[in-house]
């Protein structure tokens, strides 16, 4: 589904060249529940970023599905981002001035795709946010704002979810519940979870864990 | 409505006060425009006949200088305002366009939340403000070449110079708002979502530097780094508050020249006293049109600025957070602000000065 080749990152700063991405080559298979671990600043966002098509990488490729990431415009990888790419941050994941329901919707409607209501309160029931669809995000807890970030990034059906230290902020309880909901896209609809993490526990889930040290892949270990 | 329309139009609604007070200055100031360009337009046209042997001339074609200089101090001012407005709203919306992005928002859908502001808040603004400032601006011509026996107001050149008034406010306003979108287009976007931490970061490594060799002077030196780290929102503040004062001073200065010029027609040995009077009176009905408006722009200029500066504080003292993390004490910390707003201060009062030797010079050059 991902074949990753060559990719290579620098970042020019007051301190000298930055090697974010060393001669990264990956490949992942459709419906792979990944983790990937490392160091802080060994280039885990980078990667994740640019499977997103957030970021260009300075050579090497991105296919998804055949099709060549870092080759598209930014129009295309918006595309890809709205039907097939769900993207999960740690925080300031949510709009401020829109409530749950307008958030989860959102891509969906900057696709200009109708709105299913059933799926939208099966996935309101999934999350555990049934009742709270009018809520603004600032009235929820920081649980409740990352499941409603998991439930826009579900929303649209994607292929794949890209998520960026998902449980960071949260603790034990909340950040099981948010395991469990990735998983469970995993197993019931099939989706790809790639999920970067600096939790042992985290990682322990995922059938392939992935290391990454100095912008460079150390160790891919399947269970 | 498109989902970013709708964001940006709730953000619009949640900053009513600072959002009002953008679109009044605007507003003043594009009525102050065109009245000027209104008032020239009918004096440069229709010159009353009757006064070609009356040493008018000169003191006209005087007053229409100092109106021109004004005029174009005014744009230059309101285009210098709508500028910053612009840049500290690109900067206040870079979280949202970082999740907007990320959630498969493209460029054409980002440049609504611009769209929305040009909409709601400039085009009515300086509609309104063209349309308001045009009338009076005409009726004053007419009063002052002493035709408004004579002549009615002519609607045609009056509606021809409304719209090249109102296509020139837009034109500035778009050019103001579209020109950061193409700059931040070419920045990614993530970047300006994670900028928060690089700040955060920056600031500790530079007090826990100087930390080492702690002295009396100890705030004043992170005062110093401070403003030069926040140089940008610190020369935006300071050039608020420039331009806010620039309005009395050029209404000041504007005056003072016009009534300097008075002088002499008074004291000219022609018997036209009775044409003389009624010219006089207009010129002095213009002084206090022009009093009123300046007055206007300066009280809405200040509690712009007053407005911004206290945003910004506020923003700082949030972001001193980071001092008081690492055990400095608030005494120190709010010191270490006032230093910061202090060194501020002097740098208007620096620019200010600067601004009014300039303007007089170009005053005195008529
Ligand atoms: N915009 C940037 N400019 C300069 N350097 C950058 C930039 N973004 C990232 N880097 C550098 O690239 C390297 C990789 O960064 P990245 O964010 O991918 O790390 P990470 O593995 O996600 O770390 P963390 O676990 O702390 O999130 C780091 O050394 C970082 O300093
Ligand atoms: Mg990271």
């Amino acid at each position: 589904m991902i074949h990753i080749s060559n990719l290579n990152k620098r970042y020019f700063t007051v301190d000298g060249e930055i090697t974010a991405l060393d001669n990264v080559s990956l490949d992942i298979a459709g419906g792979e529940f990944i983790a990937i671990i490392g160091k802080s600043g060994s280039g885990k966002t980078t990667l994740l970023n640019m499977i997103a098509g957030l970021d260009n990488p300075d050579s090497g490729s991105i296919l998804l599905n055949n099709a060549d990431v870092t080759k598209m415009t930014g129009k295309q990888t918006a595309v890809l981002r709205r039907r097939e790419i769900g993207v999960i941050y740690q925080f300031y994941n949510l709009i401020p001035e829109l409530n749950v329901v307008e958030n989860i919707t959102l891509p969906t409607e900057l696709d200009g795709s109708p709105i299913n209501s059933e799926w939208l309160a099966e996935i309101l029931k999934v999350v555990g946010l049934s009742g709270r669809e009018n809520a603004y995000p600032t009235a929820l807890s920081g649980g409740q704002q990352q499941r409603a970030a998991i439930a826009r990034a579900l929303f649209g059906k994607p292929s794949l979810i890209l998520a960026d230290e998902p449980t960071g902020n949260l603790d034990n309880e909340n950040s099981a519940e948010v395991m469990k909901l990735l998983k469970a896209m995993n197993e019931e609809y099939g989706i790809t979870v790639l999920i970067v993490t600096h939790s042992d526990a985290v990682a322990e889930q995922a059938r392939r864990v992935i290391s990454i040290a100095d912008g460079k892949i150390t160790s891919d270990r399947r269970k | 409505m498109s989902p970013v329309t709708q964001i940006a139009v709730r953000r619009l609604k949640a900053d009513k006060i600072k959002n009002g007070i953008l679109a009044a200055s605007v507003l003043f100031s594009m009525m102050l425009i065109s009245f000027f360009l209104a008032f020239e337009m009918q004096v440069l046209l229709y010159p009353n006949p009757e006064y070609e042997a009356l040493p008018f001339e000169e003191f006209m074609a005087k007053v229409s200088m100092y109106i021109n200089l004004s005029t174009i101090v005014l744009v230059l001012i309101t285009l210098l305002i709508i500028r910053i407005h612009c840049r500290m709203r690109m900067e206040e919306n870079a979280q949202l366009r970082g999740i907007l992005t990320s959630v498969g928002a493209e460029s054409k859908d980002l440049r609504k939340i611009v769209n929305a502001d040009i909409r709601i808040l400039y085009l009515p603004a300086v509609l309104l403000g063209t349309m308001l400032g045009i009338h009076p601006g005409a009726q004053m011509g007419l009063n002052f070449t002493g035709m408004n026996e004579v002549q009615n107001l002519e609607w045609l050149p009056l509606t021809l110079l409304f719209a090249a008034a109102a296509l020139i406010g837009i034109f500035l306003i778009l050019l103001c708002n579209y020109i950061p979108e193409l700059r931040l287009k070419r920045k990614s976007v993530i970047q300006t979502v994670k900028k928060q931490n690089h700040n955060a970061n920056e600031q500790t490594h530079g007090y826990r530097q100087s930390k080492t060799f702690r002295n009396q002077s100890l705030t004043k030196r992170l005062a110093q780094k401070s403003i030069d780290y926040h140089g940008k929102v610190y020369s935006r503040i300071m050039l608020l508050f420039a331009s806010s004062a620039v309005y009395p001073l050029l209404a000041v200065l504007l005056l003072w020249n016009i009534s300097r010029e008075s002088v002499v027609v008074d004291a000219n040995p022609y018997d036209g006293i009775d044409t003389i009077a009624p010219v006089l009176e207009t010129v002095g009905g213009l002084l206090w049109f022009l009093i009123g408006c300046f007055a206007v722009l300066t009280c809405v200029g200040f509690v712009q600025a007053m407005l911004i500066a206290r945003i910004q504080i506020a923003e700082r003292r949030r972001s001193a957070n980071v001092y008081r993390m690492i055990g400095m004490v608030q005494k120190d910390i709010n010191r270490m602000i006032r230093k910061e707003l202090y060194g501020v201060a002097v740098r208007t009062l620096v620019l200010l000065i600067f601004v009014v030797v300039i303007l007089n010079a170009c005053f005195a050059m008529i």
